[in-house]
């Protein structure tokens, strides 16, 4: 059984086994982070910057830490849905060849489950170099050293989660992955001729609202009740947040409707016309560049601090340096699966695009549509994620004119970076943007 | 017999291999302005083939198609891509809609592609689904459409930019007798109205009756006596 | 008249006796009404008399008398020439297009051109009607019209599977 889920995972390209590997390492590290943090005692003996000293703040940092999850949750959904298609098909293959349905579905689980548990294991290395990266300094070592106030201490040196809460971690990871790899699954018919995807004609509805409307009626109860504030200010975070998230679908849904009733050209109506019929895995990606924008908008301030308190260590700039390294990375993947999913409906339908090329439109036309399409989606959420994420932080940060100076250009450089990538991807995707609109693709007999 | 002084759209000894297999072993075909031309032979004969190539979707390994004289190859992509919008309008049996798009913003398109006013490309759409008889379709998406009301839909959509040649690959194939009866009359009506030439691929014959003349592609050749003085 | 022809049709097929020809124009019509042998041999004295016809060999051995029949150079002539011959189009019952067709496919000369003319004659014809159709305005008019096309539609139909059918059989008796 395992080494047909081998072969199968195999089969499903290493790429997509490394990416999921990938993210849950981050998210299994990140969770560590996270223990260790609850396991701080109100007064640690260590330093901190003040997120992670002053105990009042530091919950909602370990919540925060753990909500930093919930981008490369994202990000680990869009890698299980490339090719979700193919792997499908060739789980029915195996039901053809006599196969039950659990034992294909036991299958499916191992093909997702065996990289995440290899990357919830692996968390332990990112836990590692987080800590080596951001640990905070003990009072014994400082000591020896000279005092310096904000240093961007972020993760306990003293204390460490102990084995079981390890193996919780990393049993909770897997678990995660394959959850998302069977949400990918979902709304998907298969039957053991064929995989097709059942079509969600059903526009996305803005349940979304009503947790925010609940956030909101729960904030100035958290204000007034000095007790709840930790736990309540979490709670309220939480439902804005996953509030937020599960709008985007609907939110690319009513953009696309009121841009196809006033484009003025082809492409325009082209790409609006497929937000509307598809919002939602544009939705998701949106989510996912807004939260990663949040992220970069936070580090920039974080790094502006840096600046600020003139902080200027190479090993702190290394440690930034690899921070927005991590997040170009996760944009290009998220911007890349935008790209394979505007070109995977082209593909859908061949002969309706072959003969849309046949009737007059060029590869120019095409591509201009994909870039419209994934620059509407992601573009506007960067913008929103990244002044969101630069005005969260940004009261901490010492004020100096290079901070504000780095926080303006990251403001201005992290759209900009996520149009780039949109550009690259598409024009990356062009052998499969030539494909589906193939001559080939039109004949009848 | 055709010279190609009066050949509006031509083929002159097309050869189009897929692979190992020929579809056309030098076929060739003259089309004069306003005539209605049925291409008929079994399936594999290379009929669609002849069509896709003379619409300048497919580009012959041998042989040259020429448009008002000038031959296709001469053509840079974009000049290509021009004359498939203006010139040029394409039925295919079916599937060829945009299904995002509604019925009116489908016709609308090849005008779009052009840069034309959006109101005033409607305006022109809704008018071809009118004289297609489609008017009341013109708000519906396609998978919301019957084959034959789809069919009207992409008619309308070749023939939106006033072409001069429309090439329909049987377009009533997929449609039962009735349906396609009316498609095939609206088509060659409104073809003849706006004075477009017609060359209709198709087995049917039937369809082969509507039109003024008929070829017979066999074997990726024209049969039989289609003589053409091919005079360059 | 064309009794005669098929015969010819038979009969260029290699010489045979009376009784022959009526099993071989019977095999191959199953759906017509069965040969008289009165009709057989009056059609073959006619043919005699025309000259497209001759008497092979007699043989008597004490039976009824067999003759066996063969066709002339005049009547291989004759029958290429019918052979050439369309059929016009129309008329439902369409005998002589079956009778012509299947003579003509079977003897494999030039079945290809044989098609191709008579296709160009029903479609002239077709064409002829489908213009009538669009100028007359009443219903029941345009039903009549759409009666005849269909049916020369089917004879079409019908010539083109029959000569797949010899194509890929062969000479099936």
């Amino acid at each position: 059984m395992t080494r047909l889920a081998w072969t199968l995972a195999r089969a499903g390209g290493w790429s997509r086994m490394l990416l999921v590997t990938l993210c849950t390492a981050v998210v299994s590290g990140l969770l560590l982070v996270a223990v260790a943090l609850l396991l701080l005692p109100a007064n640690p003996e260590e330093m901190f910057f003040n997120l992670v000293a002053d105990p009042g703040v530091r919950g909602g940092t370990t919540f925060g830490t753990v909500l930093l999850t919930l981008p490369i949750l994202l990000l680990l959904h869009q890698a299980v849905r490339l090719g979700t298609a193919a792997r499908e098909r060739r789980l029915a293959a195996l039901r053809l060849a006599g196969a039950t349905p659990g034992q294909v579905r036991l299958l499916g689980a191992l093909e997702v489950g065996i990289p995440s548990f290899v990357g919830g294991v692996l968390g332990l290395l990112v836990y590692g170099l987080l800590r080596l990266m951001f640990g905070g300094t003990s009072y014994a070592e400082a000591s020896s050293a000279p005092f310096r106030q904000q240093q961007l201490r972020l993760v306990p040196t003293t204390v460490t989660p102990a084995w079981w809460q390890v193996l919780l971690v990393i049993l909770a990871v897997t678990l995660l992955g394959v959850a998302v790899g069977a949400l990918a699954s979902r709304g998907l018919v298969v039957t053991p001729l064929g995989v097709t995807r059942r079509q969600r004609t059903a526009p996305p509805r803005p349940w979304g609202f009503l947790l925010l409307v609940l956030a909101a009626a729960l904030a100035p109860l958290v204000y007034l009740h000095q007790s709840l504030s930790t736990v309540g200010g979490m709670v309220c975070v939480a439902l804005a947040v996953v509030g937020i998230a599960s709008l985007a679908p609907w939110v690319t849904y009513r953009v696309g409707h009121r841009l196809t009733r006033r484009a003025r050209s082809a492409t325009m109506l082209l790409a609006a016309s497929r937000m509307v019929a598809d919002p939602r895995p544009l939705g998701r990606a949106a989510a996912a560049v807004g939260a990663i924008g949040l992220v970069s908008g936070g580090s920039a301030a974080l790094t502006a601090d840096l600046f600020g308190t003139n902080n200027l260590e190479s090993f702190y700039i290394v440690s930034m340096v690899i921070v927005f390294g991590a997040l170009l990375a996760a944009l290009a993947v998220v911007v890349w699966t935008l790209a394979v999913h505007t070109v995977e409906s082209l593909l859908e339908r061949k002969r309706s695009t072959a003969a849309l090329v046949a009737g007059g439109a060029s590869l120019r036309d095409l591509e201009l549509a994909q870039r419209t399409e994934c620059a509407l989606a992601a573009v506007p959420l960067a913008v929103l994620g990244v002044v969101l994420g630069t005005a969260a932080l940004g009261f901490l940060v010492v004020t100096t004119s290079t901070g504000v100076v780095l926080m303006l250009t990251n403001l201005v450089v992290t759209p900009a970076l996520t149009w780039l990538a949109v550009v690259v991807a598409v024009r990356l995707v062009r052998p499969w943007t030539l494909r589906a609109g193939a001559a080939a693709n039109l004949r009848t007999e | 017999m055709n010279t190609t002084n009066e050949a509006l759209l031509a083929a002159h000894g097309l050869h189009k291999a897929f692979g190992r297999t020929e579809a056309l072993r030098g076929a060739s075909l003259s089309v004069a302005a306003g005539e209605t031309v049925a291409v008929t032979g079994r399936s594999g004969s290379g009929k669609s083939t002849l069509l896709l190539c003379l619409a300048g979707v497919l580009r012959p390994e041998a042989g040259e198609v020429t448009y008002g004289g000038r031959s296709l190859d001469a053509l840079s992509e974009a000049e290509r891509t021009r004359l498939r919008r203006r010139e040029l309008g394409l039925v295919l049996q079916f599937g060829q809609l945009v299904p995002e798009l509604r019925a009116v913003d489908n016709v609308a398109l090849p005008l779009l592609l052009e840069r034309h006013d959006r109101a005033a490309s409607r305006r022109a759409a809704l008018g071809w689904l009118e004289r297609l008889g489609a008017l009341d379709l013109a708000e519906a998406r396609p998978g919301e459409l019957s084959g034959g009301e789809a069919q009207r839909v992409a008619v309308a959509r070749a023939l939106v930019s006033g072409p001069k040649v429309v090439l329909a690959d049987e377009p009533t194939g997929a449609l039962d007798t009735v349906s396609g009866e009316q498609v095939l009359d609206a088509l060659l009506s409104a073809a003849r109205d706006a004075g477009a030439s017609v060359v209709l691929v198709t087995h049917d014959n039937r369809v082969a009756a509507h039109a003024d003349r008929e070829v017979v592609v066999s074997d990726g050749r024209i049969e039989g006596a289609e003589s053409f003085a091919v005079t360059r | 008249m064309s009794v005669q022809h098929v015969l010819m049709g038979v009969l260029a097929e290699g010489p045979a006796h009376g009784y022959d020809l009526k099993r071989a124009y019977d095999e191959r019509f199953p759906g017509a009404k069965a040969l008289a042998y009165g009709q057989v041999y009056s059609a073959l004295s006619r043919l005699q008399q025309d000259g497209l016809v001759e008497v092979a060999e007699t043989l008597q051995d004490g039976g009824p008398e067999r003759t066996t029949y063969a066709l002339t150079a005049e009547g291989r002539k004759a029958l290429d020439a019918w052979l050439a011959e369309t059929e016009p189009a129309g008329g439902y019952a369409a005998v002589d297009l079956v009778r012509k067709a299947t003579t003509a496919l079977r003897l494999g000369a030039d079945a290809g051109g044989f098609l191709r003319r008579q296709r160009a004659v029903h479609l002239a014809r077709m064409r002829d009607l489908v213009q009538q159709q669009q100028q007359v305005r009443d219903a029941g008019a345009r039903i009549a019209i759409d009666h005849t096309i269909y049916h020369l539609d089917a004879d079409l139909k019908w010539l083109e599977t029959a000569a797949a059918r010899v194509a890929t059989k062969g000479d099936k008796a």
